[in-house]
């Protein structure tokens, strides 16, 4: 388990150590992310990660040859290394700290934004550019769309979240209600 | 009248941008785990110890492990309702409890909440459920009694306001009918100026058993008094495991407030399985027994925020009474002797007693008082002093009379007396009796006016004895009661009262 959360650290490290701007962090963000869901959803990516009786070269050859045109060359040889190490199930929480420390150092905030209705692109950025100031950080921004919500919106600014909506408030009402 | 309509818009906007949103802002976590009534969660970053959280669905949970990565938490609520990536909000508070008088004649959760159909409590207050024992200072020695009612208890093992007396023994020995008799005692207390309030945490007990007892407590005019708080065998190991907390929080606001209350934890043994279960779910390292490092502090820490108040905290006082289930007798396990050593002695239930009929089952031998002796009634320490002692002989002698064919005078007249010292001190349950009536029965018997009723009669003279006392010289139990002594007239008085009796019978 420790030696594990070294190796975490070591390949997360490494990841945020090619990011320099808030553009960069974004790329590599999203590359990660996508590499992290494929080989969790997809059964036939994971199986062949998984498998012991592939031979490690093996594996380098079928990633390298997959993600050259797509990755970034140093992107590609963290995750070879990471493959050669037999550590590629270690990805998810890599790039979990990777987001953490990279945030950190480049004063990102992680902005969730759920919503009961949808928002336009003009709406959109008009929060974005409210929430820059309200934070004075570079905002990484997600935005969805729940019509269980009711109405009202919810922002969630890395740990804290401010919660204007109808359900919520319902939901509130009903506890003080039967006294909880 | 001059109107601006020009100002109305500015005014409206002026207002419309005052308005309070009414945004809830929470810091949250996500849940990354849960089973077994735990929850790990990610987020919290600024999560206090023994938080409150919120989970959806109405469940709420305390955070105990605050680990660098993540958080354990322990859910009072079905863990089902909670899954893996759910949002988990801090409340900002500690787990607290709902105290005060609005809490009598009631059942409730270890969170407060009432589940006796009886609509909400309206409590004007709330306490932390987990609060740090007064210091040195605040508190003065035990000098009040507190009487139980039972003659065997009153009599050796005198208990005091603000102590904390362990009652221990095998299942089914009577541990719990001693602390429902002490509860349903205190009645009489309610007609003084120093009434005692009740708490009982039922922990890790069958529902029907719980019911029973609050049936009992009704039918005998106590529920008035008492508050019953209820973790049942089906509730979760969380629940079990701050019931007690809970109680006693209830019962310090009683202490605090210049008032006596007393505490009985029925028992103790379960809370400290519910706890090993949720330390063990929460990965602590477990020691002897299986039991986490901190099973002592679990105890020590509840028992000692029982205490008697010194004059400058108006004297409130919280006397509790934990119960611990033992395995065919051995004290030396892990969890009776910590509690043994943190209470001022213990009452020890013994099955052979029990079954050979002694009820209640004390094992005089085992059991000690530590500090109750300075808060025993006069009359009764004058009576009783030489109780123990004789009882002990007694015990001893009968022991080596088995194998004796013949035995002196003395031999056989201590041997009878110790024979109906015996029977004097069983009790039927749910009939606890006031101190003065314990104190002309006891003389009674101490100064040999039984020595000549034959065994099976003797319940027959004592009750009789009560009844002549209580018909013709009410007057002497009145000065008992009054005086809480006996001086050289009520002696005579109660010499002639007993002849005057005994000629009848």
């Amino acid at each position: 388990m420790k030696q594990n959360h070294k190796k975490i650290k070591l390949y997360s490290d490494s990841f945020s150590s090619l990011v320099t701007n808030f553009d960069e962090f974004g790329s590599v963000k999203e590359a990660l992310t996508v590499l992290v869901s494929v080989i969790k959803k997809d059964s036939t990516v994971n199986a062949f990660v998984r498998s012991k009786s592939t031979d490690i070269d093996k594996k380098v050859s079928v990633f390298q040859s997959a993600l050259d045109e797509v990755f970034d060359h140093r992107l590609l040889d963290i995750v070879t290394i990471m493959l050669e190490n037999d550590d590629i199930g270690l990805l998810p929480d890599v790039t979990k700290n990777f987001l953490s420390i990279t945030k950190n150092r480049l004063n990102i905030a992680y902005v969730e934004v759920v919503s009961s209705f949808d928002m336009n692109e003009e709406y959109q950025s008009n929060l974005l550019k409210q929430l820059k100031e309200a934070t004075n950080k570079e905002i990484d921004f997600n935005f969805s769309v729940d019509k269980d919500l009711i109405g009202g919106l919810k922002i969630k600014i890395d740990d804290t979240l401010f919660d204007s909506t109808l359900k919520t408030k319902l939901e509130n009402a009903k506890l003080k209600l039967i006294g909880v | 009248m001059e109107i601006k309509t020009n100002e109305i818009g500015n005014l409206l906007r002026s207002q419309i941008k005052n308005i309070d949103s009414d945004v809830d802002v929470n810091e949250v976590g996500e849940v990354l785990e849960v089973g077994d009534g735990v929850a790990r969660t990610s987020g919290l970053g600024s999560v206090m110890s023994s938080e409150l959280v919120e989970f959806p669905n109405g469940v709420f949970g305390m955070a105990l492990n605050l680990e660098e990565e993540n958080v354990g938490a322990v859910l009072f609520g079905d863990s089902s309702l909670v899954k893996e990536g759910d949002t988990v909000k801090r409340t900002g508070k500690v787990a607290e409890v709902p105290v005060g008088k609005e809490l009598l004649g009631r059942v409730v959760n270890p969170l407060g909440q009432p589940v006796d159909g009886k609509g909400p409590i309206n409590a004007k207050e709330t306490l932390p459920i987990e609060r740090k024992a007064l210091g040195v200072m605040s508190r003065f020695p035990v000098k009040e009694p507190l009487q139980t009612g039972l003659k065997a208890i009153d009599s050796m093992i005198p208990i005091g306001r603000g102590q904390r007396e362990l009652i221990i023994g095998d299942r089914q020995t009577g541990k719990s009918a001693i602390a429902a008799d002490t509860i349903i005692n205190q009645k009489s207390s309610h007609d003084s100026d120093s009434p005692v309030y009740c708490i009982y945490v039922a922990v890790g007990q069958k529902a029907s058993t719980v019911a029973k007892l609050v049936a009992e407590l009704e039918s005998n005019g106590a529920m008035e008094y008492t508050t019953i708080v209820v973790a049942n065998a089906s509730d979760p190991a969380p629940l079990q495991y701050i019931a007690p907390y809970s109680g006693c929080a209830m019962g310090e606001y009683y202490r605090d407030n210049g008032m006596h209350s007393l505490i009985v934890y029925d028992d103790l043994s379960k809370q400290a399985v519910a706890y090993r279960q949720m330390s063990l779910v929460l990965r602590r390292p477990p020691g002897r027994e299986a039991f986490p490092g901190d099973v002592f502090y679990l105890h020590s820490r509840l028992l000692e925020r029982a205490s008697k108040l010194s004059e400058d905290l108006n004297s409130g006082s919280l006397t509790a009474l934990p119960i611990i289930e033992t395995q065919e007798g051995d004290v030396s396990a892990y969890i009776p002797t910590n509690v043994i050593s943190i209470t001022d002695g213990q009452i020890y239930l013994d099955t052979n007693l029990f079954n050979g009929g002694v009820r209640p089952a004390v094992d005089v031998g085992l059991s000690v008082s530590r500090v109750g002796g300075s808060a025993q009634v006069k009359a009764m320490k004058k009576i009783a002093g030489k109780l123990r002692l004789d009882l002990a002989q007694f015990r001893e002698l009968e022991a080596f009379a088995k194998f004796a064919s013949d035995l002196d005078e003395a031999t056989a007249l201590q041997i009878t007396r110790g024979r109906r010292m015996v029977e004097i001190l069983k009790q039927n349950q749910y009939v606890p009796m006031s101190v003065a009536k314990q104190v002309v029965i006891i003389y009674a018997a101490s100064k040999g006016y039984l020595d000549d009723i034959d065994l099976d009669q003797v319940k027959d003279f004592e009750t009789g004895l009560i009844e002549h006392f209580q018909s013709k010289h009410s007057d002497s139990l009145d000065e008992i009661h009054e005086t809480g002594d006996i001086g050289e007239n009520l002696e005579k008085k109660m010499d002639s009262a007993i002849e005057e009796f005994k000629k009848t019978f």
